[in-house]
């Protein structure tokens, strides 16, 4: 979807049509899903924080800033809630301090499956990404995940960009490490890993 | 991170090249994901020296990187999402939403109105009875405005006088002015204690008391008779019958007011009351500065008073 037809869904929307407003949250919560479950390791969390960012956008849609991706600004609310949350109900939305993605393997109570995404979750590379620092493995997935540029995400996370540079690059060193030795240990997990690596 | 420039003069140990191919690496996949991956390459290939291996490095990983691109499969929340934005905020035409949103301010005003309305309405229900004090004071002359009007009927109040009269504290005068003229109310006096300042005087008090008030017999302060000699009810617009009606109990160590509806201002004065801070507490404070000499207050003997009561 490019700008022009972003706008023109988000002032629909804003106007009070439900299809516009529909058709931005089935092309957007895919993306801010996967951002908060890489960044969180919790599909739960991640269902929680994609809802209440969704609602509070879709309210709050006569303050948009055009100059902006619709993207951008969802991310950025979806970002502060998932913090908000994290620091209301700690520990139990802090994957610091959880199992994370092995907890969430448990069969959701709601309407939702959640196979698909606990099988996504329990990739090795979610694994090692949780073990990186917050703020280096947010930086990972916005990059190589969203494929945003660094200035953006020196912009969204309010890091300069050298910070944003430097914890890539950091992030990436261990990340390589990490996985360079998954790769040479044998396992399931291994052979999951180079499954999904191929 | 940091790197001395290619030219600087350096060790060329195994880990300061790792470093710089690590760094290269890592430029390359910026570059990559910014679009501009020929650069990255020309610049891998330019430093081969210390770039062996480097073009390799980015390749494997990326592929280590590959599973991070694929974003997971997300639940479909859509029904959710648009049920709760619903609730919250209900998916309206704008032209219905702006409808409702004038009503509301319009509902708004109409409250504050009706608010205003009824304040005004009881602001100027109140100023008659002021009227009717004053017009009740016969031979009233330029007298203060303040009383005690605003003190609903039938309310009672219980006001200790003092508890002997060797407690008693200095025989003080209100010098302080209202902040301005107006009504009071019980609750003005509390709010306006802390405000008066006192000195001794020789007037016991300038208190105006404004209350349908009689009084009980015998009289007697701290078990002692009242010694109607230096204690006497005075008006405080002239010369008034005392009015029948109400009641002042006084008795023993304490007296009390009942309140009655209001009449007129009455000036209580004596050498030795009122002896409690707290006695006339709902006595506004209506001169200035104490009468020099009370006897020139138009008088009313209580001691004739208290012999008949009716």
């Amino acid at each position: 979807m490019n700008k022009g037809q972003e706008l023109k869904l988000v002032r629909k929307a804003a106007a009070g049509d439900r299809d516009s407003a529909e058709l931005l949250v089935r092309s957007y919560q895919g993306s801010l899903y996967g951002y908060i479950l890489r960044i969180s390791g919790r599909p739960d969390v991640s269902e929680d924080v994609v809802q209440e960012a969704f609602v509070r956008v879709l309210t709050n849609l006569d303050r948009f800033d055009s100059r902006f991706r619709f993207s951008t600004w969802l991310f950025t609310i979806g970002r502060r809630v998932y913090f908000n949350m994290r620091e209301k109900k700690r520990p139990t939305y802090d994957s610091e301090h959880s199992d994370g993605w092995r907890d969430s393997s448990e069969p959701g109570t709601g309407q939702i499956d959640r196979a698909d995404t606990v099988g996504v979750c329990r990739d090795v590379i979610q694994a090692e990404l949780m073990r990186l620092p917050a703020d280096q493995r947010e930086v990972v997935v916005l990059f190589h995940q969203h494929e945003w540029p660094i200035a953006l995400i020196a912009e969204h996370t309010g890091l300069p960009v050298g910070t944003v540079k430097s914890h890539l690059h950091r992030a990436r060193i261990k990340l390589r490490e990490w996985l360079l030795h998954r790769v040479e240990t044998p396992g399931v997990e291994t052979l999951k890993f180079q499954e999904a690596w191929r | 991170m940091n790197q001395r420039p290619s030219n600087h003069p350096r060790k060329s140990d195994s880990s300061s090249g790792k470093q710089v191919r690590d760094r290269l690496v890592n430029e390359c996949l910026d570059s990559i994901i910014e679009g501009d991956a020929g650069m990255a390459r020309a610049m891998i290939r330019a430093s081969s020296e210390i770039a062996a291996g480097a073009d390799r490095d980015v390749a494997e990983l990326r592929r280590l990187m590959k599973p991070l691109s694929k974003v997971p499969n997300a639940p479909d929340l859509t029904a959710r999402i648009l049920a709760e934005t619903h609730r919250r905020r209900p998916f309206l035409p704008c032209m219905t939403r702006h409808r409702i949103s004038v009503w509301r301010v319009a509902l708004a005003a109409s409250f504050l109105g009706l608010i205003t309305g009824g304040y005004l309405v009881s602001e100027s229900w109140s100023s008659p009875i002021s009227d009717d004090l004053s017009a009740s004071n016969a031979g009233g002359s330029t007298g203060p405005s303040t009383s005690l009007a605003s003190v609903s009927a039938a309310e009672s109040l219980q006001h200790s006088l003092f508890e002997s009269f060797d407690e008693a504290p200095p025989v003080v005068v209100a010098t302080a002015p209202l902040p301005k003229r107006r009504l009071l109310s019980l609750g003005d006096v509390d709010g306006f204690a802390p405000q008066r300042t006192w000195k001794p005087s020789e007037v016991q008090t300038d208190s105006v008391v404004a209350s349908k008030a009689t009084f009980s017999t015998p009289i007697e302060f701290g078990g002692s008779p009242l010694r109607s000699s230096n204690f006497e009810l005075v008006s405080a617009h002239g010369p008034v019958s005392v009015p029948l009606s109400g009641r002042l109990w006084v008795g023993g160590a304490n007296g009390s007011l009942l309140k009655s509806p209001p009449l007129p201002d009455w000036l209580l004065t004596g050498d030795r009351y009122p002896s409690s801070r707290n006695s006339w507490g709902t006595v506004s404070p209506v001169w200035e500065l104490p009468p020099t000499d009370s006897t020139l207050l138009p008088r009313l003997d209580l001691g004739r008073l208290l012999a008949d009561p009716d």
